[in-house]
């Protein structure tokens, strides 16, 4: 059972490391493709040694075999080229940037989770809940992350002035002080609202329909026959069903956290993933891009395994 | 017919969808300034000549706006049927042939759920020369596993049926189930297809926000851009008429996209 999971992660892994080196090769129109006409007119628009770098690094000129395997061989030594934007390696970028994207995106989902999840539950067991209200929940979750994040940072930043607009510390500070980490976190309220508003429907929905499916099972509906007190079924009936069901579904929701805090921290320009992947697409900066699919790529596949072992399998159901 | 069956919220929201349909075709007609016409003074204040005034380049705002609309809307409804065809042949195609070849479409459908579809998408978008059929690609590729996903479920349910069994004794080929289930399938492809539609134009303002596509096709998205690179947008109420227009429509399109295919339960 779990080396049959082994295997299908082994292939998962494979599979994306395949699209990441292929696609890039046979789209047209990318300076990959087996074009010398853009590669001749990359080497006239990109500096000397910046173009030296590109290729040496994808060696368009060698067979496709021989370019997967020094690709692979890049891969494992963490090297993900040279970035054509920041003019430094890929890799020490999306390393150095990473601590803010998971501090971010993180503190949201466990807050919105903690939230959504107590939230749904209870309009549920009271039996409160109205069809606005989901509705008015679909609509946020059908909204895109960065427009929402748009008009909250116009609103309360830049026109009310309540909040600092950008940036996550104020130039300047010294680091590891208690001013410091009052900044970071007066910088944090506004990005993390916003996911926070952008989380909570998803959440929301998938545990209030999980929990009205219990509330019709056999069990629950044994239990009210034998006049248990309402009390007592929420408690033991319900709620103890309702946890390992969600937390088995909350996967989807972490990773939509991550592409959702890339988003905010575009808008909010946090000094995260978010931030690269704003100046890679605006710059067309291929090395830079590929590096952040590839670490969002490993981060669900790592979120999904964790979920596929580590819970599913630890967790009673029913 | 149809419409007499809806809830009074779907009503509304197929009624928004028909008007922004209906202004997408007509849009041609009802500019009151070519696209290309930058010759209008620059930055003026809303008014009876110009709507919404005009930008720093000295567009009329209120053409590129209406332009949005017959880009936007085309996008979405060509991309939509596009991967809602994908998606229902991928899942036809598994349906009939079962074994190996079903694993490996619901593996990779898998595979697409778990990374997240945007981030490949702008990476496909990235890649590829910025045109408008390369963008509609990148969007097709990539967000068909959702309609399979649905698609699969109900044809495996449908495989038991006397008439897909019957259809099998006779040696009946894929065609031949195809024309005993499309009836059946027909209420899924509808919600896929408006389902597709509202990721398309979520993806394609995705895209054209982060500047990736067409620079010459004015979408919502584009015009959002442009409404954020401008850097005294913050002043005067400019704000009012050059970031939320495009922004408020993409809102309600989407909006009313998503609660027509609510399930009210």
């Amino acid at each position: 059972m779990k080396l049959r999971v082994l295997v299908k992660y082994f292939i998962y892994i494979f599979l994306i490391l395949l699209i990441s080196f292929v696609l890039p090769r046979i789209i047209p129109g990318s300076p990959l493709s087996y074009n010398h006409n853009d590669t001749y007119i990359l080497n006239q628009s990109l500096p000397e040694d910046t173009f030296n770098a590109f290729e040496e690094y994808y060696a368009p000129n060698e067979p496709f075999f021989n370019q997967f395997y020094k690709y692979l061989y890049n891969l494992s030594r963490f090297d993900f080229g040279y970035s054509f934007y920041y003019k430094l390696p890929v890799s020490n970028l999306i390393f150095g940037r990473l601590p803010w994207t998971l501090l971010l995106s993180f503190t949201s989902i466990v807050i919105s989770s903690f939230v959504g999840i107590s939230w749904a539950i209870k309009t549920s067991l009271l039996n409160k809940s109205s069809n606005f209200k989901i509705g008015m929940m679909i609509a946020i979750q059908s909204m895109p992350t960065f427009l929402v994040a748009i008009l909250i940072q116009g609103v309360i930043a830049y026109k009310l002035k309540l909040l600092p607009a950008w940036g996550a510390y104020k130039p300047g500070t010294v680091f590891f002080t208690h001013t410091f980490y009052l900044d970071v976190l007066l910088h944090l309220i506004l990005p993390l609202l916003t996911l926070i508003l952008c989380e909570i429907p998803g959440i929301y929905i998938l545990t209030y329909n999980s929990s009205q499916k219990i509330k019709k099972e056999n069990y629950v509906i044994m239990a009210r026959y034998l006049n248990i007190e309402d009390k007592q079924i929420n408690q033991q009936f319900i709620f103890k069903n309702i946890i390992p069901e969600i937390l088995g579904k909350l996967n989807i929701q972490l990773i939509y956290a991550i592409t959702g805090s890339l988003f905010v921290e575009a808008i909010f320009s946090y000094p995260g993933i978010g931030q690269l992947l704003k100046s890679a697409a605006s710059s067309r900066d291929y090395p830079l891009i590929q590096g952040i699919l590839i670490l969002t790529c490993f981060y669900g596949l790592i979120v999904n395994f964790i979920f596929e072992i580590v819970l599913k399998n630890n967790t009673e159901k029913y | 017919m149809i419409i007499k069956n809806l809830s009074r919220t779907k009503r509304i929201c197929s009624f928004i969808i028909f008007i922004y349909i209906v202004i997408a075709i007509i849009s041609n007609f009802i500019m009151p300034f070519s696209i290309d016409d930058f010759s209008s003074e620059i930055l003026q204040t809303p008014s009876f000549k110009h709507i919404l005034g005009t930008d720093e380049m000295g567009h009329d705002l209120f053409s590129l706006l209406l332009n949005g609309f017959k880009i936007s809307i085309l996008i979405s409804i060509i991309s939509g049927i596009l991967s809602t065809t994908i998606g229902v042949i991928l899942s036809f195609v598994s349906c009939y042939y079962k074994g190996i070849i079903d694993n490996t479409i619901c593996h990779i459908a898998n595979l697409l759920i778990i990374i997240p579809e945007i981030i490949i998408i702008m990476f496909f978008a990235i890649f590829a020369s910025p045109t408008m059929i390369n963008t509609i690609l990148a969007i097709v590729f990539f967000s068909w596993t959702k309609v399979f996903k649905m698609a699969r479920s109900k044809l495996m349910g449908y495989m038991d049926k006397n008439k897909v069994k019957y259809t099998f004794l006779i040696k009946g080929n894929i065609f031949d189930i195809f024309k005993k289930l499309y009836y059946d399938l027909y209420p899924v492809v509808i919600t896929s297809f408006i389902l597709q539609c509202n990721k398309a134009v979520m993806y394609e303002t995705t895209l054209s926000f982060f500047g990736i596509g067409d620079p010459l096709s004015k979408t919502w998205g584009k015009l959002i851009k442009s409404a954020m690179n401008y850097e005294n947008l913050f002043y005067d109420n400019v704000i009012f008429w050059y970031l939320f227009p495009p922004v408020i429509c993409v809102f309600i399109y989407i909006l009313s996209l998503s609660l027509l295919i609510f399930d009210e339960k």
